[in-house]
């Protein structure tokens, strides 16, 4: 049943917090040497589901498998997780950090670490708790890093970096993914995942809203948008079409958010003979806004 | 090579498609030499900041179009036969696309038809000095 | 695997050895200028003689507070470090056992630094041969080992659902457990008296009870003979229980920090 190509699937994940849904009914498959992004706005559920993920938190229900397998501590061996939080212990200094790596994990790199190190200009004898923000994430990144693992999970990692190590961040993702790792990120960049993913997923309040290749959504999700020479006429009869996510009427201008189908909308907007009539692209942030500004007659495909 | 490259992921044009186009523009100007070397996907990706998957799709449809050739263990060449053809007909290709989308574009601005064929013509004046213009009543 | 554990420990080990040598300093200061060098020591062994399960009774309680200091190791994984900690490729009961055994060494260790500088001060009163080697000296020496393994058990058990809290609770327990045994002998009526009764049961304190008595004077730890509610039981029966908290507080910790979520 499992695709061996898979290599993250979470099944129908759901975690509730008391009687507060955080993540409901999640299901999102990632394969093999993808560079997969999870947007969404804070409190969507990004951080509820890696946690999930990695046995920091209990799902009420569903499940999440690796390679077709449930988590366990070995797994590890393969596998870096940065959180959103810094987690090191700010009593200990870099160097130290690294050598509890060392000890830790089989596949330590010495040499890539200290690669690292110097790429974000960390000083390895000063505590963490010395560091700024910034510097306490890349430390965390360098940790992940070093160890060549098989799948990175990485939650916001460019936050409070600037712009010059977010692109080293950006680069050593894609240097993984290159070298066959499987790299699924949260981000609020959302530039950036448009670039690096091939494919995301837009979480809103839990629940998935969105999700499939970049490039796919991007070519299905479009704008037809019309100016007329009264007011813009109604779309009533249109707006049960599924294909169609939000309508916006302002004056004489219609503009209507189209998911797949566009041709077909067109059509019938152009029928209303409008003045004029264009179809315009979306990019990733202008899908990801209105999804999740839209209104809740939004259906989500896998 | 790749400074020579940029992608612009606002455009609308899908990325692949913007680097296939720019890969095959070089060629087609002699940038690209045939039998020249093209980066490895892993390092093309990691300098544009692009994703490997899209970096090797690209690849794929360069080799599928014959521009290219790619033998394992190796690397990815130019084709040194019939490379830069292939490379010059995807390049008029590219034109004709670009300006299909201009007059698309002035139509649903409400040019009219004549006005849009004037400016054509300005622009052919502006950017081919050499260019004499002929009467030509077939357009 | 542990190294983190080892670098906190050796730490602390680090700050008892400097604050008792500090208080020996001082000890040996104030006599000096008392004039103890002068004459030598006054006294003979039999009269004045300090029996080695003090010594011992010390260097148990100095590392029951190194052991409660530790005894919040898991509660202070729990303080933002979990995903640091269970993301090793170890089991998180194995990763906890191992924490433990560092933090065992180190009372252990914490234990024989206190007895040594006993030793070295009264070497330099020249009172060595003042200390008595009573006949249970070896069981009290177990018993008193036990104690701070005892302390760092239940405490273990009580703070490892926790994450800040860990630290205050430390603090609370400490209180209770003296007040637990105060009002133990003090001969409440019931059913006060059955409460304190029951939770002396599991106070570590109540098993540290030790009373010599010589012709000249009684020494008393941990209130005496009264103190504890097993007056009738024999040595042995203390140093069970107390391993019995020692190792019901660490299995009880562990699995209620295997069951904590970050």
């Amino acid at each position: 049943m499992s695709d061996p190509t898979t290599t993250i699937s979470i099944n129908a994940l759901t975690k509730r917090y008391g009687q507060t849904p955080a993540v409901e009914n999640l299901s999102i498959a990632i394969p093999k040497g993808s560079i997969f992004g999870l947007l969404g706005t804070n409190g969507a559920g990004k951080t509820t589901t890696f946690k999930c993920m990695l046995g920091l938190a209990r799902p009420t229900s569903g499940s999440v498998e690796f390679n077709g397998q449930p988590l366990s501590p070995e797994m590890f061996e393969h596998m870096s997780y940065v959180p959103e939080r810094c987690a090191l212990y700010e009593w200990m200094s870099g160097a130290e950090h690294l050598e509890m790596q060392r000890r830790s994990f089989k596949q330590y790199d010495a040499k890539r670490a200290a690669q690292l190190m110097d790429m974000f200009a960390l000083d390895r004898k000063k505590k963490i708790g010395k560091y700024s923000k910034g510097q306490q994430t890349a430390m965390a990144l360098v940790l992940a890093f070093s160890t060549h693992p098989d799948i990175l999970i990485l939650d916001e990692p460019a936050s409070g970096l600037d712009p010059v190590h977010q692109r080293h961040v950006l680069d050593l993702v894609i240097g993984e993914a290159a070298s066959g790792a499987t790299v699924l990120f949260s981000s609020h960049q959302i530039g950036q995942v448009e670039r690096a993913a091939d494919r995301v997923a837009i979480l809103h309040q839990g629940t998935l809203r969105l999700a499939g290749e970049v490039e796919q959504l991007k070519a299905d999700v479009k704008v037809v948008e019309a100016t007329f020479d009264s007011d813009a006429p109604s779309v009533n009869g249109l707006q049960s079409d599924p294909a169609i996510g939000y309508v916006q009427r302002t004056g004489k201008l219609l503009r209507v958010y189209v998911r797949g189908k566009g041709e077909e909308i067109e059509k019938a907007i152009a029928a209303k003979s409008p003045r004029s009539l264009r179809v315009l692209d979306q990019n990733l942030e202008d899908i990801f806004l209105s999804t999740v500004g839209a209104s809740p007659s939004n259906e989500s495909e896998g | 090579m790749s400074s020579v490259f940029t992608v612009d992921p606002h455009s609308g044009v899908p990325i692949y498609l913007q680097l296939i186009e720019q890969i095959k523009r070089s060629v087609a100007l002699g940038v690209l030499a045939p039998g020249e070397q093209l980066p490895t996907v892993k390092q093309l990706a990691t300098d544009l900041t692009l994703n490997p998957n899209t970096v090797a799709r690209v690849y794929r449809e360069l080799e599928r179009d014959g521009i290219i050739e790619t033998s394992p263990g190796r690397g990815s060449f130019i084709r040194s036969n019939g490379g830069v053809g292939n490379a010059t007909r995807a390049a008029a290709d590219v034109a004709a696309a670009a300006i299909d989308a201009a007059v698309r574009e002035a139509k649903s601005i409400g040019i009219a038809s004549t006005q849009a064929h004037d400016l054509f013509r300005r622009a052919i004046a502006r950017w081919y000095p050499d260019h004499h213009e002929t009467e030509d009543r077939s357009l | 695997m542990y190294y983190t554990q080892l670098l906190r420990i050796t730490c602390g080990l680090k700050w008892l050895s400097i604050v008792l040598v500090a208080l020996y300093a001082f000890i040996v200061a104030i006599s000096a200028a008392n004039g103890a060098f002068h004459d030598g020591v006054h006294g003979s062994p039999d009269k004045d003689g300090v029996p080695l399960p003090v010594l011992l009774a010390i260097a148990g309680f100095v590392s029951s507070f190194f052991a409660s200091r530790y005894a919040r190791t898991l509660s202070e994984e729990n303080e933002s470090h979990l995903p640091v900690v269970w993301t090793k490729p170890v089991s998180r009961a194995g990763y906890a056992l191992g924490v433990i055994g560092v933090d065992l060494l180190g009372i252990g260790a914490a234990f024989a630094i206190t007895l040594a500088m006993e030793l070295v001060l009264f070497t330099t009163f020249g009172a060595l041969r003042f200390i008595d080697m009573s006949a249970d000296t070896s069981a009290q020496l177990f018993r008193f080992l036990a104690l701070p393994l005892a302390y760092y058990g239940v405490m273990t058990a009580l703070t490892a659902s926790f994450g800040k809290a860990g630290r205050g609770l430390i603090g609370w327990a400490w209180c209770a457990s003296l007040a637990i045994m105060l009002f133990n002998s003090l001969g409440l009526p019931k059913p006060w008296s059955q409460v304190f009764a029951v939770l002396n049961v599991v106070n570590p304190l109540a098993y540290a009870s030790y009373s010599h008595t010589t012709s000249h004077d009684t020494v008393n730890i941990a209130s005496g003979p009264h103190a504890s509610v097993f007056t009738a039981l024999a040595l042995g029966s203390d140093i069970a229980a107390l391993l019995l908290l020692a190792v019901g507080g660490l299995v009880a910790g562990v699995l209620l920090w295997r069951r904590v979520e970050a």
